[in-house]
């Protein structure tokens, strides 16, 4: 009896799309993302890849809310699984201090973003996305350090000469001495 | 020579504007399509 | 009884894959040159060592000296099979040591997966990859898609081209020689990404409001993966990153191109440009894209899965498109995708089984195999139906009218029935660790026909043997089988032959 208590639960709190304060996982928007559509959500994560500023003012990026989203897998090492994001589009006035998206150099800024999600959009030919009224920034973009290790250059150029010695072995061979 | 790379450009140009003329043709049958499909189970 | 090789057997194919590698360490400058004009230095330094490696294996083979023997059609098949295992291994260098991968096989998968332009992709956190890998990744593609053995060719005079030109699943020689049809690729390929990068570059500039260098950046590597019907992307989002039906129509256009056969590009190129679509081979192809979308939107208004004809049509349309050139590029998440049924899955994975063009980067069963297949079929039904003695001949025409004979639709159907197989393999592999029937079918198919599309199967955690089946499958339905099995049967000679 318990059991099912807790199933219906469950199943209750999955199909009622929660309330704009609770934080909705973006795989859940991707996976059964019609249960959200029209309604006001909130996500929160690391906007990647580039702020694309369109014609009619608006902004694109792409939220992540993955492992790598606090810290990317280049600075921590822990492995997961790949990326999750979804399409986030904000009028161009909200990105007052958004800094650089995230990517090679950048841990973009983390944002928690509260909007209305698009499931299928009929208007833009199917496509899912959210349409975000308000951003908090919670954390701002930081830069990413590239760090060098000398032995593996040295392992490069070592191999590139070694390469270059065989090649004018072989051709000091095939010259014809006079 | 520089006929032959007038031919080039303007064969890579007609192979390039027939190409795109094929897509926008798929596409004008998939809209049909789709327009069929929703009429007919949608 | 198969003749045990000899050693100037070996000579020779080292001599060769020598050669190969010197054409890759020089590729491989190209992603080496990006990341030190972008100062990104750990990536610069794992380029220079697989440049190195290439470099070494290059130069050290000139130094093998072949005594008697000629490259021979057996040679150049088993110089294939071998170049084909040879460059993933040293091009996922810089993958692993990117730090992306969770072991070394995942890179190996990727660099396979990039080299035959299949798409599926074990790499994590890609959105944090550093712009010159990600390119590398791409142009893995490109190297893979219009021929690594075509580069060798084009600088390497030599006798016995021809063989390896086969081995790489090409079928048609236009042009004279070899070399000549090599140069007339590497040309087709060089004007397209001139207009297809462009093209690409102005939409995501001037429509997308990406910054000069992003733009350019997310132009060549979707220009790669698209034209070599790839399916890598530079985001994890793949083209549904864009948000734009603009840039879709662009891609779709650059994923036709390659699924186009070389002969077709030919005559578009020199025409008679409106003959193409007498050809047998053409019209098998717009036939077939024709259903599956046909059947896909059926499926997917049943289904309820999109409110109105035009988010419907946009996104079946380009699934589709992208499934059936063998590409792999999506507009919608995994998650989503795998929910597609019924019809619009059938659609979708029937799309990604037949596949492009002959001689093209396409993979899957191809619609000239499929257009005989029918022709055959018609052709023994009316064996059936005539008189007993009547003697009755079937043509089709595919750049000349061309007769149907025994030979040709045994050789057709071989062909088909491996591909067969060969999906019926790896899901058989997937549903042996406990995946539905439907994904594990789907997946098997996309990594058999190069494609590259997934239903979320193909995730870093998946089980080890069920990677290697996919990289052996990628393997044999790039190559189309014939090098592979020579590989086979030249080690099976070298062990038990006399």
């Amino acid at each position: 009896m318990r059991r099912i208590c807790l199933l219906v639960l469950v199943l209750v709190g999955w199909a009622v799309p929660a309330s704009a304060q609770t934080v909705i996982p973006v795989d859940e928007l991707t996976g059964t993302g019609a249960v959200y559509d029209q309604t006001e959500v909130t996500v929160a994560g690391e906007l990647v890849g580039d702020f694309g500023v369109r014609g009619d003012g608006t902004v694109w990026a792409q939220l992540n809310d993955d492992s790598y989203a606090d810290g990317p897998l280049r600075e921590t090492g822990t492995h997961g699984e790949g990326n999750t994001g979804i399409g986030v589009r904000f009028d161009g006035s909200l990105a007052f201090d958004l800094d650089q998206p995230g990517g090679y150099r950048w841990r973009g800024p983390i944002v928690e973003v509260t909007g209305i999600w698009h499931h299928h959009d009929a208007d833009r030919g199917g496509e899912s996305y959210l349409e975000a009224t308000s951003f908090d920034l919670v954390e701002p973009a930081r830069q990413l350090a590239d760090p060098v290790f000398w032995p593996l250059w040295i392992i490069g150029i070592g191999l590139v000469l070694a390469a270059y010695y065989l090649y004018w072995r072989k051709n000091q061979e095939l010259t014809p001495t006079p | 020579m520089a006929e032959d790379r007038r031919s080039d450009i303007i064969g890579g140009l007609m192979s390039f504007a027939i190409e795109a003329m094929f897509i926008v043709i798929l596409g004008l049958i998939a809209a049909l399509f789709a327009v069929v499909a929703v009429l007919l189970v949608g | 009884m198969l003749l045990r090789p000899e050693a100037d057997d070996f000579r020779i194919i080292g001599v060769q894959l020598g050669r190969i590698s010197l054409v890759t360490a020089l590729a491989g400058t190209f992603p080496l040159a990006w990341a030190l004009i972008a100062r990104e230095w750990a990536p610069a330094t794992s380029f220079l060592i697989m440049v190195g490696v290439f470099a070494l294996l290059g130069t050290a083979s000139r130094f093998i000296e072949v005594r008697h023997h000629q490259l021979e059609w057996s040679h150049g098949m088993v110089v294939v099979a071998l170049t084909w295992l040879l460059v993933p291994a040293v091009g996922a260098i810089p993958l692993m040591f990117s730090g992306h991968y969770g072991q070394p096989l995942d890179a190996y998968f990727d660099a396979m997966s990039g080299l035959s332009t299949t798409g599926l992709a074990l790499i994590q956190d890609l959105d944090h990859l550093a712009p010159s890998l990600n390119f590398w990744r791409h142009l893995l593609h490109f190297l893979g898609g219009q021929g690594i053995i075509i580069a060798a060719l084009t600088l390497f005079t030599g006798s016995g081209g021809t063989t390896l030109y086969y081995g790489e699943a090409r079928q048609e020689r236009i042009l004279p020689n070899v070399r000549s049809t090599a140069r007339f690729i590497w040309k087709v390929a060089a004007y397209h990404f001139v207009i297809g990068v462009a093209a690409l570059a102005a939409v995501t500039f001037f429509l997308l409001g990406f910054g000069v260098w992003r733009s350019l950046f997310h132009a060549v590597n979707v220009f790669f993966a698209g034209f070599d019907t790839g399916g890598f992307s530079p985001m994890s989002t793949s083209i549904g990153y864009y948000h734009s039906a603009v840039f879709e129509g662009v891609t779709a256009i650059l994923m036709v191109a390659g699924a186009m056969s070389f002969g077709l590009h030919f005559a578009l190129w020199r025409g008679p440009r409106l003959a193409v679509f007498k050809n047998l081979e053409t019209r098998t192809i717009l036939g077939t894209v024709a259903f599956t979308m046909f059947l896909t939107m059926i499926g997917l208004a049943a289904g309820g899965v999109y409110s109105n004809a035009a988010g419907l049509g946009r996104q079946a349309f380009f699934q589709v498109v992208s499934a059936h050139t063998g590409t792999g590029f999506t507009t919608v998440p995994a998650g989503e995708l795998a929910l597609w049924g019924g019809l619009a899955f059938g659609g979708v994975a029937i799309a990604m089984a037949l596949g492009g063009m002959a001689s093209s980067t396409a993979g899957g069963v191809k619609a000239l195999r499929i257009g005989l297949t029918i022709r055959n079929l018609v052709h023994q039904i009316r064996q059936v139906l005539l008189p007993e003695g009547a003697i009755q001949s079937t043509t089709y025409y595919q750049n000349g009218i061309k007769r149907v004979t025994p030979e040709l639709g045994q050789a057709v159907m071989t062909v088909s029935l491996l591909f067969v197989a060969l999906f019926l393999l790896g899901a058989g592999v997937a549903l042996g660790y406990g995946y539905g029937v439907q994904e594990a079918l789907f997946e098997s198919v996309s990594a058999g026909a190069s494609v590259g599309l997934s239903v979320g199967v193909t995730e870093p955690s998946m089980p080890l043997l069920l990677k290697l089946t996919y990289i052996v499958q990628m393997w044999l339905g790039r190559l189309e089988f014939v090098a592979v099995f020579s590989l086979f049967g030249f080690l099976y000679a070298w062990a038990r032959g006399k």
